[in-house]
Parts: structure tokens; sequence; C-alpha cells
């Protein structure tokens, strides 16, 4: 979700008041932190763009206290971008503005990179999908190109560097390329953005150039520009910042787009662009989905509140989508935004009034059978992470099994799944060794063990282990318990002799039901006690909770 | 003292049936003569019979042939017996003929005498000779310093969160929810696609998942949901656009670790649920985070639905209601608006509590369209999640997350028994 600053000053000056809990609620925003004069905001809706900015969030709780916020007036600049059509298979789309005098100080510049910023980053898929430009308006002559070049032939200055350097270079040795350099990787010419005087603006979606791409404080005229891969949201995220300059005092002015294809949009694509979407129902779908009966009145008043356009005839409701919002895919989408209008609040509950029986399933009820036995048996019960290392359940066992392995783990102790349980109840018991003896632990859980033959090539299995250490055990207490369990269930078995690395040799057993493999008891080797740092014998077993659950179930 | 005697186990036979000798005439009493091998059936321990019959005269042999020469007025042995079993008194030449014939025997008597020791002392035991003797009415018993508590005794008890999570499934199935359960790797396809979160949007980033290193991509997936959960994400689906991408196929097979209980949801509304019906799920969920006070690598979640015709948000409001109550004891509760990408409309629950004030509680709603048509379900379905970590944390006073899966046994040992 993303996190944005908001100067309270700012927003004090831009909504006439302070900021409350309940404009909040209206953006599905949540104070995280307060410093000084900025709060941190964390914006639930991934999908609302249009509010990851300080004049987003006042347009939005404008609106719902009933100001009409002002339309984005645009005049018409009669500038012009101009596409290279090799383009179409690198990054095809750009759309740009002109925002005049922009009042731009401090307060204003840090708001704009960090718009800037949250939509190449977040709705931009790090400058993948859309990347923004901001430039010196003044310093620019029109038509601008934008064009596919060689990277090892066009040079510039790029921001915080004084020499030019090639395209190439700048993947190399700008921090700015190292970062966002595996966008173009792929691409034999790379994408520039250049003036009528071959001065260049940007080398997009990495670094600006350090003349034309300057922004400084001062009274401005500012020259904004979009690209990406996503046509729609290339559009969609110049309409957010025109809007947002607007709303800061700027006068917008658009400008052409030349494509020499025809895109979803035409071929000369003005920006801001005005999609001009709409969505309609049957009023009787308000009530359907909430419960509520709203007259037309209410209605209307209520998507007003959301900046929704409202035009309502006979029983048919048609909603205009402001041109920010990209997130109305239903109807259900605008019936939201009227639910939150409304209020939550103001909702009375409804009961669920079918009837329906509960149940565990019949496994549960098993599990909690075997538990019941071994907490009868004064065993305390753990519950542990699945995730562990391979370390935990192969090395320090000396046994080694094709385990689950996580790809992209985030640190070596979680970076397995767990197989078995005895490693996890030796780990448990090392942790424990200034507690009193004897210790007598279980635990009752899934692991993952291989099976080429289902679908995922891996099983989810339900199992069953206790251990008990101290200074003087061996290996029928914990036979014993095996025996307990099993004569509590009416399950005959059999224990074998097994070799096995982790236990002494002879005072290991398999366990064996209906000649089915049904578990392991046995010693724990003294390696294994070495290598996990254990300094008194354990016995334990484990047992396939699956298997015996089908036993007893026949 | 005097000595004491009691029956042996052959003693106690003869006692009821008879000495082997008396056994013998009385058969002959009804037959007069029979022959050896027919006797031999009839009586158990013939040869001891005939020995003592002879000497006592009762019978007389000729070849193989039994005869019965008198039958005696008494029977002398059988009581004696009577009497030894009775403690009155039996002639000392009797009891040298019973012990004899091993059918008493003396009882030792130094457990009375080692009973006897201990009268008028004090004791500490209360041993089983004082208790058999009664010489336990003759002793004094030490008294003890009842406020001792001796070598500390540690139950066997059910881990403090897993007494929870029960407590909590018994809650839920007085409710009316059935129970769904599933397993740990997942298809990218069954733990987002199916809930409409589109392959490449944001909404993924707050559920940055764990990707299994080997294999990397599921068998298959079922042709007729796959197919229609693509149109929904591509095209959409009769009232709405969907999210306008393509969709890759591939992708939707990579294996991952469940993120979220909602996969379990999903799965059920796949495969003919019960309408009306209500399910739920507490499940093990894997999220790519730091470990620390607030995370863990992997935990629980319980969520659940409710499906049924004309359900909508007023009812929705109505259960977190429940929840807040019945799960959460909180009285005092806040619906918010929130953001889900499988939910429209969407809500957070807040609930008041005593000691830390507004706490999220849980997020919930209506699921979409999108999400539920594809896979076949055409009624509203509530969806709704609690966040159970932090409801035993708080009922219970953890403060850090990772206590729930302690292996600490002073702290398993000395937790109380809530549940």
């Amino acid at each position: 979700m993303p996190t944005i600053e908001v100067s309270l000053k700012t927003f004090g000056k831009l909504a006439g008041k302070t900021m409350t809990e309940k404009d909040l609620e209206i953006v599905k925003g949540e104070i995280e932190a307060v410093d000084k004069n900025r709060a941190k905001i964390e914006i639930g809706d991934t999908n609302r763009p249009d509010l990851w900015s300080v004049e987003g969030i006042v347009r939005a709780i404008k609106a719902y206290n009933g100001k009409k916020p002002g339309q984005l007036r645009v005049k018409n600049s009669g500038k012009k971008i101009i596409v290279d059509k090799k383009l179409a298979e690198i990054r095809p789309f750009i759309a740009g503005f002109i925002a005049k005098f922009v009042q731009v100080d401090e307060d204003l510049l840090l708001d704009l990179i960090q718009l800037q910023d949250k939509l190449a980053e977040n709705y931009g898929k790090k400058r993948k999908k859309i990347s923004v430009g901001i430039y010196n308006h003044d310093r620019i002559k029109f038509p601008v190109h934008y064009k596919a070049v060689d990277p090892s032939q066009a040079q510039f200055i790029p921001l915080e560097f004084e020499k030019p350097v090639t395209l190439k270079e700048v993947l190399e040795e700008h921090p700015k390329g190292k970062e966002y350099g595996y966008i173009l990787h792929d691409h034999k010419l790379f994408p520039l953005f250049i003036d009528s005087k071959e001065e260049v603006l940007s080398f997009p979606p990495i670094i600006n150039s350090n003349y034309i791409g300057k922004v400084e404080p001062g009274s401005q005229n500012l020259f904004i520009e979009v690209t990406g891969t996503d046509h729609k949201a290339v559009l969609l995220a110049t309409n957010i910042f025109a809007l947002a300059l607007q709303d800061r005092g700027a006068k917008i002015e658009s400008v052409v787009s030349s494509y020499p294809w025809k895109t979803k949009y035409g071929t000369n694509v003005s920006a801001p662009y005005i999609f001009n979407e709409k969505i309609s129902f049957d009023r009787s779908r308000i009530k359907d989905a909430l419960g509520i009966e709203l007259n037309d009145k209410e209605i209307k008043s209520l998507m007003e509140k959301m900046l929704y356009g409202a035009k309502i005839t006979g029983s048919k409701i048609i909603a205009a989508i402001p041109d920010y919002r990209n997130d109305v895919m239903h109807l259900n989408d605008v019936i939201e935004d009227i639910a939150i209008a409304y209020g939550y609040e103001n909702f009375t509950d409804m009961d669920i009034t079918s009837s329906t029986t509960g149940s565990l399933k019949e496994r549960t009820l098993f599990s909690e059978k075997l538990r019941r036995i071994m907490i009868g048996a004064g065993f305390q019960e753990l519950l542990s992470n699945i995730l562990t290392s391979k370390k935990i359940l192969c090395n320090q066992m000396m046994y080694d099994e094709d385990i689950i392995e996580i790809d992209n783990a985030m640190s070596e102790n979680y970076s397995a799944v767990r197989n078995w349980l005895i490693p996890i109840m030796l780990q448990a018991l090392q942790r424990n060794m200034h507690n009193e003896y004897p210790q007598k632990i279980f635990e009752f859980g899934e692991c993952v063990v291989r099976n080429e033959q289902s679908n995922d090539y891996t099983k989810t299995v339900n199992r069953i282990g206790g251990a008990i250490s101290d200074i003087n055990i061996g290996y029928e207490q914990i036979s014993s318990i095996v025996d307990a369990l099993f004569s509590s269930l009416e399950i005959s078995y059999e224990l074998q002799p097994m070799d096995h690395n982790s236990f002494i040799k002879g005072r290991c057993a398999k366990i064996i039901i209906d000649s089915k493999f049904a578990g392991i008891a046995g010693e724990i080797h003294p390696q294994v006690l070495n290598n996990f740092g254990i300094e008194k014998a354990v016995v334990v077993f484990e047992l396939d909770a699956d298997l015996l659950y089908q036993v007893v179930k026949k | 003292m005097s000595i004491m005697y009691r029956l042996t186990k052959e003693g106690k036979e003869c006692l009821n049936h008879g000495l082997p000798e008396t056994q013998l005439i009385r058969l002959l009493e009804i037959k007069k003569a029979m022959h050896m091998d027919e006797a031999k059936q009839a009586v158990k321990d013939f040869s001891i019979a005939v020995q003592w019959a002879k000497k006592k005269n009762f019978i007389e042999m000729k070849g193989s042939q039994i005869s019965l020469l008198s039958m005696p007025k008494t029977f002398s042995e059988e009581d004696a017996l009577r009497n030894v079993n009775h403690d009155e008194h039996v002639p000392d030449n009797m009891i040298s003929l019973l012990l004899q014939r091993k059918l008493i025997e003396e009882i030792r008597d130094d457990v009375r005498a080692k009973a006897e020791k201990h009268v008028g002392r004090e004791v500490a035991t209360l041993s089983p000779e004082l208790i058999g003797t009664g010489v336990w009415r003759d002793v004094k018993f030490k008294e003890y310093n009842i406020k001792a508590i001796g070598v500390k005794t540690y139950p066997g008890k059910k881990q403090p969160y897993a007494a929870f999570l029960d407590w909590v499934k018994q809650k839920m199935v007085g409710l009316g929810f059935e129970e769904m359960t599933g397993p740990i790797v997942e298809t990218e396809f069954w733990n987002m696609d199916a809930l409409y979160m589109p392959q490449h949007h944001a909404a993924r980033d707050i559920h940055d998942a764990y990707f299994l290193k080997e294999p990397k991509y599921a068998k298959d997936i079922d042709k007729n949901i796959l197919s229609a959960v693509k149109q929904a994400h591509e095209k959409g689906i009769e009232e709405s656009r969907g999210w306008e991408y393509q969709y890759n196929v591939k992708r939707a097979h990579k294996l991952i670790l469940r993120t979220q209980g909602t996969v379990l949801s999903a799965k059920t509304l796949a495969s003919r649920p019960n309408i009306p019906g209500k399910y739920f799920s507490i499940s093990r969920c894997f999220r790519y985070d730091v470990v620390d006070a607030k995370h863990l690598p992997d935990f629980y979640q319980l969520e659940g639905i409710v499906i049924d015709k004309g359900l909508n948000f007023r009812h929705l409001i109505g259960l977190l209601k429940m929840f807040a109550k019945e799960v959460a004891n909180a009285e005092k509760i806040k619906i918010m608006p929130s953001y889900f990408p499988f939910t429209e409309p969407s809500c957070q629950l807040m609930a008041n509590h005593s000691q830390f004030g507004w706490l999220e509680l849980g997020g919930a709603g209506l699921f979409r369209k999108e999400m539920t048509e594809p896979l076949g379900i055409k009624e509203p379905v509530i969806a709704w999640g609690l966040g159970i970590d932090r409801l035993f944390m708080l009922s219970v006073g953890i403060n850090d997350i990772r206590q729930l899966f302690s292996h600490d046994l002073n702290y398993l040992r000395s937790a109380k028994v809530l549940y």
C-alpha cells in the first residue's frame, strides 16, 4: 500500500480546514506517523493513484463535504510531441501538458517529486509501466520529438553529471541508470526525448537532462510528460498530475501527441485526456447491494460527494466516472462509493436468518484425540513455525531428504518447509537446556513432502511427534508412549529394527501398521545431539497422523 | 502369639469340591464299582484320590476294577479346611496333615510383627502392613507442614495459542460454520487469480509470496475454471469490463506457499458449496516479511464466507457485530471503509479495547462478481477475516508476535490455562 507524506500546512491551505479522522475514512487512509508539520498517511486503495497526493486527498474530502472542487480547465497550447514509429516495440506511449505560472517553492517541489515517484514506482511498476518527467518549459523549443536512438551514439548531460555521456554509459554509470536500466536491457534502440533544437529533455524512463530537465524554485512554467507501455495508464497519470498542478494554482495547457500509427485513442491524442467513461445501472441494484432505500435526490447527492457525475432518468442511473480514475469496473464500485458517502456508521445491521449446521472436519476431530492422549501422558504441546532451514531438517539431523525449499527466502532461518517434526522438537529442547528436566514435549502439525503424483509435486501431511529428554532415559520410555497411543486407539502395530543416521544403531524402530510405514521411534544419535548443542539424551517418535486416521476410520 | 493359617489354592479347591478321595468315593457310592479308566476320566487328581482312599480303607482294587468298601460318616479334612478358613480352632495333628498335603499354609507372622513394631509410635508413612493388620489404630501419624509443595509438577498441557484456536473453532461451529482445510503449497491461480487479483497489479505487492525453488510450476489447472478466470481478468464479465490486460496462463501455474486463507474460500466456491452455506478456516499462511515483533514468516488466519440469496451490506454489518461480540467480546465497534482487491463493498472492523482503544479486528466485504461468477456462483457471498493472532495476543497480554510459537518451556509450563 502506498504511503505518502502530507504537509499539514498545505492540507490546511488547500482544504480550508484541519484534517479529521472522518477525512481519512473517506480516502481509506490511515495515519502512520506525524513528524512536526508532515503526516505519513497510508492509502488503503492500491487502485486509486489519484489519492496519492495532498491535492487528491483534499479534492475527495472537499467533495464529500459538499464543496464542489474545480473541474480541470484546459487551454489548447497548439504544441506537439512527435512520436517515432520505432518506439512501438520499445516504449510506445507518451503524453504531456504545460502548467503555467507555477509558484515553485520547497513545499510544492517536495509534493511534485513525491507524486512523480508514487506514480512511477507504485502505479508504474518501478517505471516499467509508466514514468513521469518534469521540465522547465521555457527552455524547450516545440515541437518535441520522442525518438528511438542508438544508445552508443546519442549523448547528453544527465542530472548530477557535468559532461555528456552516451545512453549506454548512463545505464552503466549513473545511479538511476543502474536502478532502472533493466527496463531497456532487451532493446537495441533506446527512447530519447529531444526538442526542435536537438536539445535533450530526458532519456525516459531513466533520467532528465541537466538543462531542460532541471526544475528549480521560483515562478515557472513547467512541462510535464508521462511515457509508458500502457496507453490508458499514461493518460490517467497525466490527468492526475495536471489536476494536482491546477489545484496548486497553475494554468493547464494541453499538448498533442502525434503517433505514426493509430492508437486506441487515435493518432493525435491530446493530453490531459477526456475519457468520458460512464457506467449505468438500475436503481434497484443499490437496494440489492446495500439494503437501503434512497430517493433520486439522495442518490445524486451521494454520488456527487464522491465526485461522480450523476444523471437519473426513471429507474436508470448513469454515473460519469472522473477522468483520473481507472478503478471503476463494475457498478458495485460506484455503489461502494455511495455507501461510503452515506456513511458506514449509518447502516443498521440485519441478521442472517438462514440456518446452517456447523462442523469440524473429521480429521480435525481426530487430531484432537491424538493431542488429548499426549497431554494425558504428561507431554507439553508445542506450536512451531512451519518454515525452517535445510540446516535444521537435514544437515544437523545427518539425514538427507529432498525437501521443499523457498526460491526467494528472506533469511536462511526460514528458507525451507519442514518435512518432519523431530528436528523442530530437537531445536525446542536445545532452547530449553536451562529449564527443569525431565522435558516431555509433543507437536501435532502440518509438514510438506515431495509427491511426484500430485498436481503440485508436493503433499501437505499431518504428523504427530513426541520427545522426552532427561539424564537417565532410554528407548523403552518412548516405545511405551507409542504403545499407549496405539492401544488408546485400538490400532495393532509392529516395531521393526531400522537403520537411520539420526538415531543410535540398534535403538531405532520403524513403526508398521498393516505393512505400511507409519512412523519412527528411537534414541537420537549423540552426534546429532552435538550438532544441535543438546547435552542430555533424547528419545523421540513421529507418526503419520493421516495414516492413523485412515486406519481408525476403517 | 498364635500362628495363623490360610488355605492354599488347592485347599480352596478342596473346600469347594471335596478332597480327591472324597470325590472318588462319592462317585463309587452311586456306581458301587467301576473301571479304572472310567474313574480316571471323572476324578481330577485320580492318583492322589486312589492313594488316600486306599490308605483310609474306603476302597478296594481288583485288577482294574475299583469298588467301594465303606462310606465315612464325617469328612474331617473338609471340616478342618472350613475351620481354617473361618479362623476357628483346628487340632494340631489335623494342621500337620493339611500342611503336609499343602492344603493350608502359615501366614508369615513377620507382617504383623513388622506392623506391631510401630504401636504407640509416630509414623510418617501409612504402610500396607499398617492398613492390613489394623495396627494403624495403635499408631500416631506424624503431622506434616501442609504448606510445603514438593517437587514441581508440570502437567501435560495444550500450547496456549493452540488452545485458543481450538476454542475459536468450537465457537465457529456453534455459529453454524463448516470447516475448510487445504494444502500449504498452492498455485498463484488459486491464491490470487481466482480472487480476481490481477497478475501485474500493485495489489499483489501487499501479498508478496514465497515461491518454490523446485519445481516452479504445477502440472495443470482445471481448464474450465482457468478460462473463466482468464476471461474475467482480460475482458470482464457481463457487467464488468475486467482488468483489461493480457493474462499470463503460465504464471497462473506458479507454485507458492499459501499467502491468505481466502484461497480456501475460492476453492469452496468452485466446488459446489451448500447454498445457504457458512464456511470458515483457520489456516497457516506465509508472507515474505522480515521477522520481528509484528511479523512471522508463517502465521494463522481466520477467514470465512457466507453464501445466500439476497445477502447485502447490512447482513455483513450484522455478521461483523456478532463476531465482535462472540469472538472478541467487544461491545463497541466501528465499521469503516477499506480496500481488498476481491471485495466491493469492502470494510474493516474496529473494536474498542478497554486498554488499547480502537483496534483493527478484521476485514470483510462482499466478493466481487468478477471473482464469484467465474467460479460458478450467482448468489452474493460475504467474505470476512479476523486477526486471530492479535486477538489472542491482546487477551493474554503478549506484545511480541514471535511468542505465539515460542518454544520456551518456562513460558509454556507456567502459562495460564484459559481455554
